[in-house]
């Protein structure tokens, strides 16, 4: 099996988390700031047993069909997810070419993205990985030229200001949403180099910070006018003006791109490498038939509410209940 | 092997067939507005037009899409507005048509926000020395920061209120409330 490196992993999750906030629909405020660095806090512990899970050279080949096939179904469903979100983004998204608006643009541009993910994901997670670094880097310096503009151009009292209707656990909620990438998280900890847990507490020390940093930024950039503001991270990067006649759209434009490809590749890939565990003799077109699971499962994401307590519960148990489940059936069998 | 073709001719193939110059986004195929003079009476809106190319245009409609769309049929060219610098309101409804500007028609957040009572001033005084105008007062603290963002954020607070450069055909004139 090919291995990956700390920095890889981290890359890899750290765009799909990134992504997430990108497509981020509603207000933000320090409260939801809070609610979501608690709620990444909360992941971390609940990651625990995930780490035991691949401790001792545990792997997820030896926790049996049924546990695959929940992952399985999961990354199905998130990448479905991922599929809704970018949808809906693109909508707001200013793209400076007259047929990517309306409902066939933005099929048009659902579709080209599938197919590069799907060019992705056959070049194997090494090609991904390495190339997942270099994209999280240039992510890096565009949310690096969004908090420096926030910082200089705006004011820094919005994050006092600025008021959402949601309460902290509701926020914190809103947090675990957020996190449905953690269903990969899961499955690449098995193909990282090193030690798991501090493989994970790299990760999610650096998911900490890119929340802070760009729910942070957010909030300083549109906090006057989170309540004329549907997708204000969007906003935030639209309206950032590095110098006085200089914005970043075109940059934003292209690292949401490029993120929206590694977030749904990473999810696909992750997928067919659990089909192919799942049934063996599986051998081709194993990418495309998880990429047009998640095209299918779109739909049902597109006219739904997309922070329902239904998906806190659905990351709770992949990163929790499902590890646990794993360790006591290993601890009764050992018995 | 065939994977391997494929791995090469498929980025090949996407660079050539989605990558540069559109026929749909020629640079002349549309008219880059410089600033915008809106005032309403009673349920309709005169526009003033005033474009990077000297040329103005007034139009009276119910909407700004509606008004935008005739102004584009009377010039024949699609009307972007992602360069705006100047927006001068005249007793129109100040909250909505900023909020259109900022979030549908994506004028440039710098985009100053003035207020004149003194007809469709763009008929009359050029964009650019009103423009330069307002902006050299808010230089010499002679009047507040009012680019759309911050008159939005004033709107949008508890206050409701925020605070505008007034324009004349003399350039800046004074400072002007205005109410969400």
């Amino acid at each position: 099996m090919n291995r990956i490196t700390k920095n890889q992993f981290a890359s890899l999750l750290l765009i799909t988390d990134t992504f997430v906030l990108f497509c981020f629909k509603g207000s933000i405020s320090l409260v939801t700031v809070l609610g979501f660095l608690t709620g990444t806090a909360v992941q971390f512990l609940f990651s625990v047993p995930a780490v035991l899970m691949y401790r001792n050279g545990g792997t997820i080949e030896g926790t049996g069909k049924g546990v695959k096939g929940i992952y399985l179904v999961y990354l199905v469903l998130w990448g479905g997810m991922l599929f809704s979100m970018l949808w809906r983004t693109a909508e707001v998204i200013y793209i400076p070419y007259e047929s990517s608006k309306g409902f066939g643009g933005r099929l048009m541009t659902a579709v080209l993205i599938a197919l590069v993910c799907l060019y992705a994901s056959s070049t194997g997670i090494k090609a991904i990985s390495r190339s997942a670094v270099i994209a999280s880097a240039m992510g890096a310096v565009c949310i690096g030229v969004v908090a420096v503009s926030a910082v200089t151009g705006y004011n820094l009292g919005n994050i006092l200001t600025a008021r959402t209707d949601d309460s902290f656990f509701t926020e914190l909620s809103r947090g675990f949403v957020l996190s449905g990438g953690l269903g990969s998280f899961i499955v690449l900890l098995g193909f990282t180099k090193g030690s798991p847990l501090k493989n994970t507490v790299f990760y999610f020390v650096l998911k900490l910070l890119v929340t802070a940093v760009v729910t942070l930024a957010t909030v300083t950039v549109t906090g006057g006018i989170m309540s004329i503001t549907d997708f204000p991270v969007v906003t935030s990067a639209q309206l950032s003006q590095p110098f006085p006649v200089q914005r970043i759209d075109s940059l934003f434009l292209i690292i949401f791109a490029v993120f929206a490809v590694f977030s749904i590749t990473v999810q696909s890939f992750s997928g067919a490498y659990l089909l192919k565990e799942i049934f063996p003799s599986f051998r081709k077109y194993r990418s495309t038939a998880i990429l047009v699971s998640m095209m299918s499962v779109a739909f049902l994401f597109f006219y739904t509410e997309p922070y329902s307590i239904v998906y806190t519960f659905a990351v709770v148990a992949i990163l929790l209940l499902v590890p646990v489940f794993v360790l006591l059936k290993r601890r009764f069998a050992d018995d | 092997m065939i994977k391997k073709i494929f791995l090469i001719l498929f980025p090949l193939f996407a660079v050539f067939s989605l990558t540069g110059c559109n026929s749909t986004g020629r640079v002349h195929d549309k008219n880059y507005l410089r600033a915008l003079s809106v005032r309403s009476e009673g349920g309709e809106s005169t526009v003033t037009f005033s474009f990077f190319s000297n040329d103005v245009m007034t139009v009276k409609g119910e909407s700004i899409d509606d008004i935008q769309e005739k102004a584009e049929l009377a010039c024949g060219r699609e009307i972007f507005m992602g360069y705006t610098q100047l927006v001068v309101l005249d007793g129109c409804e100040c909250s909505k048509l900023l909020e259109l500007l900022l979030n549908d028609k994506k004028v440039s957040p710098d985009c100053i926000i003035a207020y004149s009572n003194t007809g469709s001033l763009l008929d009359r005084c050029s964009a650019e020395t009103l423009y330069s105008s307002v902006k050299t007062a808010v230089k010499h603290g002679k009047s507040p920061e009012c680019d759309i963002v911050t008159v939005l954020s004033g709107l949008c607070s508890n206050r409701k209120r925020a605070e505008i450069a007034e324009i004349s055909v003399n350039g800046f004139s004074g400072t002007h409330s205005i109410s969400a």
